[in-house]
């Protein structure tokens, strides 16, 4: 187990490098000198804190590789059977509907849209029968849109 | 003084609206409290979105009860089945779940619903009287020493809430830090990391980084591992619910003792009720004249779990009120909440709005005993609640989730942070990055960077005037023994004393219980 975290570890640390790396060029590129001198400047703490990040990412990859990350990650890339592939995919599937929902709001009633998100995630996953998980999404998706906008008052897309 | 504006306060919003909106709250607090990958942060979250154009005072009455209600909801799954429904009940699981086995079902949820009251109360006797203490000694905080504490808050939620891998807490947290400067600076005005979308001028909305980081992290986690069988074990059949005073007397110690550790340890940023009601089990173990019982059905385990759990709220609205920190994730949505409806928590309360502390006392009194008469009246129908499958539920749980977030500022730019933070936080989960200094960061982010700067702003340029008051040097020392004292030479050289006076020889861990 300890092995499997610092394959891991390796790629987070290299990922934080590239994230600090980001913002440490933001951060050069922002006003560097104001009325009130550098200290006041907006580059100041991004700056200083894509620095500690850096550091602690350096620490994470010298301990990653100390644990024999290389190796581990090597071993992992070649034998793909250690990744759970079923949590991926089932995990991939509702980002889908759910990136799919977000897109299409507005383009549809809301009652009609939720319904239809609701419908497919309970019949994916094999919740009930389709008439049932029907029934479920259309009447959550109704109240809940009734208590909105009758009740509180507030818009929904 | 203190306790006749409190009683005024508790006559002032006392009303028939006010107790109906109560109730509902925490009722619902306690079904979401019961229901395993729902916790209080989430619950808390979701009713933000739901109350956001309420009147304030209502609004904040509901958060407080669905708050208490889901803190104490967790005992009943744990004791029932095994589960707990909010992480804040895992050690109740240790001695509840043992009691309902052998039939004293009903035993042990009429203990945890008292202890549950009875620290609650601890609690808020902590939040009534610690909390102007807490504000007049932050009125002396300048920039120097409110930088110094959210640097502090960060690095100690990262060391408490990291599984023993200190390095990832303290990387979530400075990563959350440095989320927080996305958006137009305070003091300037230019923005920052914006990359030039206007829709980040004013950052990440709080409410969209919370519901996914906390909410839609667990449903996404949820429908992943779909296969795994949670498997619902027969739900013993319980009787009626009663607390037993004899037991109330008997542990009156243990209910003290267990109180105050669940007051401090909620004061300490970000730290939450789970880390309270452990240390307070083995509080009481190690003080107890049956040690051995504990595991199999003790109820000064229950007890201890259950009172340092509740009482961890109070503590965790101290710092909320006197400081704007949070000292649990449920606290760090109720203070973005409490931002959301225009009040300023922090040192400036006592000046602008003196009287808010006690109305917010008073709205959790109220809350606590309401919470216990529900809890006391209320057990077998909600049962049938535990049956429901997670695929019909989460469905649900997940359009709400996008419609609470979606109403805060109405526009579906926060719906893409939401899932954004929701895919960041399942990766970082995964590979055992704790969430909670994360979060920590964002919302104590601003407080670090205006004060790093308005600070030397102020001393023109000089760093060592964040060190030259005496509040600095003990938060400096006190981030110092943090960072240092989870190094491997320290770490070993405390584990070598600890043998040497026999604290960990032949001690079982609480997975071996």
């Amino acid at each position: 187990m300890e092995q499997k975290k610092s394959g891991a570890d390796i790629i987070a640390s290299l990922l934080l490098l590239l994230l600090s790396g980001i913002i440490l060029y933001e951060s050069c590129i922002m006003p560097r000198s104001s009325d009130w001198g550098f200290y006041a400047s907006p580059a100041l703490a991004p700056l200083l804190f894509a620095v500690i990040i850096i550091i602690f990412s350096i620490i994470l990859m010298i301990r990653a590789l100390y644990d024999g990350g290389i190796k581990n990650l090597a071993e992992s890339i070649k034998n793909k059977s250690n990744y759970d592939w079923t949590y991926i995919r089932q995990v991939c599937l509702i980002l889908a509907v759910i990136t799919l929902y977000i897109l299409m709001l507005g383009t549809l009633h809301f009652v009609i849209l939720s319904s239809l998100a609701i419908f497919v995630q309970i019949i994916i996953f094999k919740g009930t029968t389709y008439l049932k998980a029907a029934l479920l999404a259309v009447t959550a998706s109704s109240l809940i849109w009734a208590l909105f906008t009758f009740v509180f008052v507030i818009p929904l897309p | 003084m203190g306790f006749i504006y409190l009683m005024q306060a508790l006559v002032d919003i006392i009303s028939f609206q006010s107790l109906l909106y109560m109730t509902i709250a925490v009722q619902l607090g306690i079904i979401v409290g019961m229901l395993p990958g729902l916790t209080a942060t989430v619950g808390i979250a979701l009713l933000t979105g739901l109350t956001f154009k309420w009147d304030t005072g209502y609004a904040v009455i509901t958060l407080i009860g669905m708050y208490i209600g889901a803190i104490y909801g967790g005992s009943r799954t744990a004791i029932l089945l095994n589960i707990p429904g909010t992480p804040a009940a895992a050690a109740t699981c240790l001695d509840g779940y043992p009691l309902s086995r052998r039939g004293d079902g009903a035993r042990a949820i009429g203990l945890a619903t008292t202890a549950s009251f009875l620290g609650s109360m601890i609690g808020m006797i902590a939040l009534a009287f610690l909390t102007p203490l807490l504000g007049d000694m932050a009125l002396k905080f300048k920039s120097y020493e409110l930088f110094w504490i959210a640097i502090f808050g960060v690095v100690i939620c990262g060391n408490l809430t990291s599984e023993g891998d200190a390095l990832k807490g303290w990387i979530s947290g400075m990563a959350g830090i440095m989320f927080s400067f996305v958006g137009l600076d305070a003091i300037q005005g230019f923005p920052r990391l914006t990359f030039g979308y206007h829709e980040l001028d004013a950052g990440f909305s709080m409410i969209a980084v919370m519901v996914g980081g906390f909410g839609l992290v667990e449903i996404l986690d949820i429908f992943g591992n779909h296969n795994i069988k949670r498997s619902i074990k027969k739900i013993h059949a319980i009787g009626r619910v009663l607390p037993s005073l004899k037991d109330i007397m008997t542990n009156r110690v243990n209910i003290i003792r267990s109180g105050l550790i669940g007051v401090f340890t909620g004061i300490i940023p970000g730290v939450g009720e789970i880390i309270g009601s452990y240390v307070a089990y083995d509080f009481a173990k190690r003080s107890s004249k049956t040690p051995e019982e504990f595991g199999k059905g003790s109820i000064e385990g229950l007890i201890a779990a259950e009172t340092a759990n509740n009482a961890c709220v109070g503590g965790a609205l101290i710092p909320v009120l006197s400081l704007a920190i949070p000292g649990s994730p449920p606290a760090a949505v109720l203070l973005a909440a409490l931002w959301l409806h225009n009040v300023r928590p922090g040192p400036l309360l006592f000046i602008e709005n003196p009287m808010y502390p006690y109305k917010f006392t008073a709205m959790f009194l109220l809350a606590t005993f309401i919470m216990f008469i529900l809890g006391i009246l209320i057990v077998k129908p909600l049962l049938r609640i535990l049956k429901v499958k997670d695929s019909l539920l989460m469905p649900v749980i997940f359009l709400l989730c996008i419609v609470g977030t979606y109403t805060i500022n109405i526009r579906t730019f926060d719906l893409w942070v939401m899932l954004l933070f929701a895919i960041f936080c399942l990766i970082m989960k995964k590979n055992r990055f704790p969430i909670s200094p994360f979060i920590l960061g964002i919302i104590l982010g601003p407080m670090v960077d205006e004060n790093l700067r308005r600070g030397l702003i102020l001393s023109d340029g000089d760093f060592s005037s964040f060190f030259s008051s005496g509040i600095s040097i003990v938060l400096v020392i006190l981030t110092l023994i943090a960072l240092l004292g989870k190094t491997a030479p320290v770490t070993w050289m405390v584990n070598k004393i600890k043998k040497s006076i026999g604290l960990i020889t032949g001690r079982k861990t609480y997975e071996e219980v």
